[in-house]
């Protein structure tokens, strides 16, 4: 078998360059995990945004996002030998971390109700703009493809529910309608996802 | 799907794989998946969705200082209580994750039995980090001596043509390494090895790769300047199945 060295990368972490910031997702994480300063750094800095606007959209106070977003790290770092790459990528699977956590949270105190017109953005055709802050990745764009394609009461049920963290009854509140109905739509909308994003071949992640 | 309790059970799965159930909703539903292996692998199948999706959320920049205060809590946690995996040279790759089968919950690991020494690599960066409020690790080194983790190494695990993941070598004090794993290599367990310039391998630990992946971290004996490249080989066979060089560049 021929196996070829490739050329390292050393850095001297008392430079306070970059480096780290250019090494994987995964390498983070192990990083993060074997409590490695400069890593954990790097792992915190690349996905505050994602781990704060997750608990934000769910808790929609920014307090109690931030302190949702600082346990959601803590518990990411416990956990990190339970990450599983063949599953998901490590920012899907801390989005995960992170709403577990802001449920949890929100069923203690839901101060003000998320606006939902800002998450049901995520259904809604990219705009300029949009786009930039919206999650990157090919796996993203199949996914809000696949959102489109269901019927708009659907898309707007399964996102309430999965982005806001609302309960059935909760979105049949705020879509008036009755609470059979949201179940329905939240559960034909999500199986439908699951099946068109395994036909488009995106199977997992 | 024949058990009439599947089809109650399949009501609810997708608030259960959202985490958005009520809490009778989902205690029947838990209590049929535990002896239903089909509803398990219908909730894992809309648990792994579902996740995708709650991915799709905008990202929003944290309020000022957000950062520095999650570094320093990790750090000022790490310090606090011993960390299992540092210290284990065993199977760090948790498999078959117990719970709901839903992907981004991990389960509390409170009742493992695994936690041996500590071993706080880099306590008084650490605290100094903390003190400055953790921006502070860039310039602990100068203020405070030596750094144990003074240099970090990297290096592409190759299999063959293809990369198959990355190696992580950071020296000082207590140095350690980390392996990802993430492209087929198809074996199960692997010893990773670590070959120093004098041509001693020293092996780190023996691993499990859950259907050719996993990753991990374990405390090495020599840091990166001693070692040439990490091995990555069969336990059963003694093949060597990836290797990624290690060669500091200065
Ligand atoms: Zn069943």
């Amino acid at each position: 078998m021929s196996l070829t060295a490739t050329a390292a990368v050393t850095c001297d972490v008392r430079r306070t360059g970059p480096p780290v910031d250019q090494l994987n997702d995964e390498a983070l994480l192990a990083g993060l995990g074997a409590g490695d300063p400069d890593l954990t750094a790097a792992f915190v800095r690349r996905f505050a945004s994602k781990v704060y606007g997750v608990a934000l959209a769910v808790l929609g106070d920014p307090a109690a996002a931030e302190d949702v977003a600082q346990m959601a790290f803590e518990r990411a770092w416990r956990h990190s030998s339970s990450y599983d790459p063949r599953r998901a990528t490590v920012g899907t699977w801390l989005a995960a971390i992170t709403r577990n956590l802001a449920i949890d949270a929100a069923r203690v105190r839901r101060p003000c109700p998320v606006d939902p017109e800002t998450l049901l953005g995520v259904v809604a055709p990219t705009r300029e703009g949009t786009e930039a802050r919206a999650v990157a990745g090919e796996a993203a764009a199949d996914l809000r493809a696949a959102l489109r394609r269901l019927p708009p009461e659907q898309a707007r049920a399964v996102v309430l529910a999965g982005l806001a963290g609302l309960s059935a009854s909760q979105v049949a509140a705020a879509e008036g309608i009755p609470i059979g109905t949201a179940k329905t739509r939240i559960r034909s909308a999500l199986t439908r996802l699951r099946r068109i994003l395994a036909d488009s071949g995106g199977d997992g992640d | 799907m024949t058990d009439p309790a599947c089809s109650c059970t399949a009501d609810v799965l997708a608030e259960l794989a959202l985490g958005v159930a009520d809490a009778e909703a989902r205690a029947s539903a838990l209590a049929h998946l535990e002896r239903c292996a089909a509803c398990r692998a219908e909730l894992r199948g809309l648990g792994d969705t579902a996740d995708a999706l709650v991915a799709l959320t905008p990202e929003v920049d944290p309020p000022d200082g957000f950062e520095e205060r999650v570094v320093g809590c990790l750090l000022t946690a790490r310090d606090a209580a011993p960390l299992p995996r540092r210290a284990a040279v065993h199977p760090l790759t948790r498999t078959g994750r117990a719970g709901s089968g839903h992907h981004g919950v991990p389960r509390p690991a409170g009742a493992g039995g695994h936690r041996p020494t500590r071993r706080a690599l880099t306590t008084v960066a650490a605290a100094v980090a903390v003190a400055l409020g953790a921006v502070g690790w860039a310039l602990s080194g100068a203020a405070r001596g030596p750094v144990p983790n003074a240099a970090m190494t990297t290096g592409a695990l190759v299999s063959g043509q293809r990369s198959v993941g990355e190696v992580v070598l950071v020296a000082g004090r207590s140095p350690w390494v980390s392996v990802a794993v993430h492209g087929e290599t198809g074996v199960g367990w692997v010893r990773c090895e670590l070959v120093e310039r004098g041509g001693e391998v020293v092996t780190v630990g023996t691993f499990r790769l859950d259907g050719g992946a996993g990753h991990w971290a374990a405390a090495a004996r020599t840091g990166s300047a001693q070692v040439r490249q990490a091995l990555l080989v069969d336990a059963y066979s003694g093949r060597v199945v990836a290797r990624a060089g290690l060669a500091a560049t200065s």
